[in-house]
């Protein structure tokens, strides 16, 4: 067993790994990090841009069914146990993590937000700002006061089935409701003299990877920019199977790893950061029994549900054939519902992020009745017509939707594997009602037809957005209920760290990664100063 | 394999738009699904292939792919009927050969470019969107 001594180490290179090594790196602190996924490279590992029909064939004796390439093949699909409404965990083993395959959506969270937090608006703003900047984010200032402006580049338009859901919204604000539609904010740089990633090409591939590096990964910008300090060595392909703890247990002193080769190796450090996701965090302080004193680990779990309605607005049917690629699906956002007066029948809020036009990835509709020359126009003509409506609401977070640990089932190291519990409760019930009742009021405004809607809503018909999980690592000012404090330092073993959306102390509608950055950019700031000081030892 | 191009033929026909399944390579993408696939889905697919061997003798004394294009729509109109709630052996294997071959006509060059006339997947300096002024909203128009 070889021993490496380093100041801090970072397990997992999502998001929230990404930019905790790019702000320690270059705060001058000698850096570990440590991720199970090898580097994939962009445009040859995966890649949107080749045509799907030239791989089919190739693809379905690789014995990938999807005809479109995508990075999601990557994914590690039955690295947990699922319990329940159908939990799902899109753990993605790769520098980069999930930040390689996300959206790019970057909402921050507002001060009413903040409320349900130990911290506010205002300390979080700063590095919002930062966020923005070092991830080129585009944007319209729309001055929504629960969904603050940022450092936005040029802003990205909405297609025609957009722009009329737009219409009907506009429609009913001036009937006295209480909502907005604006352009998404996506971390995808448009400004032609922005010099740090390329400008985007508008392929519309984001999300399974994007092949220029134009979107923000922490592959192609925060962990290259740490690196470049010559203070960041990265050890791909080795996974943590064990924290090391001091004999009192009151501060750890490193990790082991597994490194590609099957050997065991040690990393010695004054402070550790766990950014591994919501998930994998949680299941790693529950496997060392670390951090829990106040048996929160794992609970709290919480992540976005929703359900889909499609519009179709007769008056596009017939609209020329033009390029919806843009920045993937979804260029528009239903938002402010319930911002200022809650809702009677339920707690929390949804936003519905909206979308439209062609896209032979995923045709928006398939299910057309019929066959013949009939069947094809009607499919045509419906899928240039339609917009899909994605509601996205808080799920509550109870007793029934947690982590543990899987009593059977191990990885391949001997570890066992997490098991995810998710049970949909009367509150999200309530909400979808209304998710569903706002979209048809939508769409009926702007003169569409609803097209397909879920007939009656139960927990059966509501999905889990799988890559949003957060909550299981709390953050909080009282020990006996959180599990890290305002800055993201366990209580129980002070140089321990946690920088991935774990630690959100509750969860408004809006996407986490932006502000899962912002935390680990703050939480980074406050351990660099402990340095320092010499409070790490 | 020839009553499977023609179904998925009829089901997606050439016409003055686009050119059809056939044409497409889908009967050589189902082919590649169902080998691939489960005994289940095997089995759907020989047993539902024999039902409709079976439909055609029964209505004109002859195998599916010797019917004109005409018997051939009356039949798959007896196994579209059902295609909402699909009970018999014939309405599942209805569900499931259009469900492959609007998958694999909708993936192919074909189907992308010429059927439903596809526009993008292009390197585009600025990004346009909607510029049909009467699609904006009444409010932006009266400012």
């Amino acid at each position: 067993m070889t021993k490496q001594l380093f100041d801090v180490c970072v397990v997992g290179s999502g998001p929230g790994g990404g930019i905790a090594t790019y702000v320690l790196a270059n705060a001058g602190l000698r850096v570990a990090l440590v991720e199970s996924g090898k580097r994939l490279r962009a445009g040859i590992d995966y890649n949107g841009h080749g045509s799907a029909y030239a791989q089919l064939e190739e693809r379905l004796k690789a014995g990938h069914r999807n005809p479109f390439p995508s990075i999601l093949d990557f994914s590690e699909r039955d690295h947990f146990t699922a319990v329940g409404d159908r939990p799902g965990h899109g753990l993605l083993k790769a520098v980069g993590g999930r930040s390689l395959c996300w959206a790019g959506h970057s909402l921050r969270f507002g001060p009413a937000d903040f409320k349900r937090w130990p911290i506010s608006y205002d300390e979080v703003a700063p590095y919002y700002s930062r966020a923005e900047q070092l991830m080129g984010v585009y944007g319209s200032r729309d001055g929504l006061w629960n969904m603050p402006d940022g450092e936005f580049q040029k802003t990205v338009p909405m297609r025609c089935p957009e722009m009329l859901l737009k219409r009907g919204v506009q429609r009913l604000k001036t009937k006295g409701r209480i909502m907005d539609f604006v352009t998404q904010r996506k971390a995808i740089p448009t400004d032609k003299n922005w010099k740090r990633r390329q400008t985007c090409h508008y392929c519309g591939h984001c999300m399974n990877g994007c092949e220029i590096d134009s979107k923000y990964t922490s592959a192609n910008t925060a962990i290259p920019l740490a690196m470049r300090t010559g203070n960041l060595t990265l050890f791909t392909e080795s996974t943590m199977t064990r924290i090391l703890l001091t004999k009192d247990r009151r501060r750890l002193s490193g990790i082991e790893y597994v490194n590609r080769s099957g050997g065991i190796e040690r990393i010695e450090c004054k402070a550790l950061v766990l950014a591994c996701s919501t998930i994998e965090t949680a299941r790693h302080l529950l496997i060392n029994n670390i951090g829990n004193s106040s048996e929160q680990v794992g609970k709290n779990l919480t992540s976005h549900f929703g359900l889909d309605v499609v519009a179709m607005f007769p008056e596009l049917r017939y609209r020329d054939a033009s390029n919806d690629d843009g920045t993937d699906y979804f260029h528009s956002l239903l938002t402010g519902l319930y911002w200022d007066r809650p809702h009677p029948d339920f707690d929390m809020t949804y936003q519905v992020q909206c979308g439209a036009g062609l896209n032979p990835r995923s045709l928006a509709i398939r299910d057309v009745a019929g066959y013949s020359s009939s069947f094809k126009r009607e499919l045509r003509y419906l899928n240039v017509s339609s917009a899909v409506m994605n509601m996205q609401g808080s799920l509550a977070v109870s007793r029934d939707t947690y982590v543990d640990l899987d009593p059977d089932r191990k990885d391949r190291n001997g570890l066992p594997l997490p098991r995810v519990h998710l049970k949909y409760g009367p509150n999200d019930i309530a909400m979808a009602k209304n998710m569903v009742e706002t979209c048809v009021e939508v769409i009926e405004a702007a003169g569409g037809e609803v097209y397909s809607n879920p007939e009656k809503i139960t927990s059966q018909e509501l999905g889990i957005d799988y890559n949003h999980w957060v909550g299981t690592v709390r953050m909080g000012t009282d020990p006996g209920n959180s599990v890290v404090d305002t800055v993201g330092q366990a209580h129980d073993v002070r140089n321990l760290f946690v920088g991935d959306s774990s630690v959100f102390a509750a969860y408004p509608e809006k996407n986490p990664t932006l502000t899962n950055i912002a935390l680990s950019w703050r939480m980074s700031e406050h351990l660099v100063e402990k340095a320092r000081r010499g409070e790490l030892g | 394999v020839n009553t499977l191009g023609a179904l998925a033929e009829t089901i997606i026909p050439s016409d003055e738009h686009s050119p059809g399944a056939k044409a497409a390579g889908v009967p050589a993408y189902i082919d590649t699904i169902v080998s691939a696939g489960d005994n289940h889905l095997k089995q759907l697919y020989s047993q539902g292939l024999e039902a409709i061997d079976a439909l055609a003798q029964a209505s004109g004394r002859k195998p599916f792919t010797a019917c004109t294009p005409t018997e051939q729509v009356a039949i798959l109109q007896k196994l579209s009927v059902n295609e909402d709630h699909p009970l018999t052996l014939e309405d599942k294997f209805f569900v499931a050969l259009k469900r492959a071959t609007v998958d694999g006509y909708y993936t192919s060059s074909i189907g992308i470019h010429q059927d439903l006339e596809y526009q993008g997947n292009k390197m585009v300096h600025n990004f346009t969107g909607c510029t049909h002024s009467n699609h904006e909203g009444e409010e932006e128009h009266s400012r």
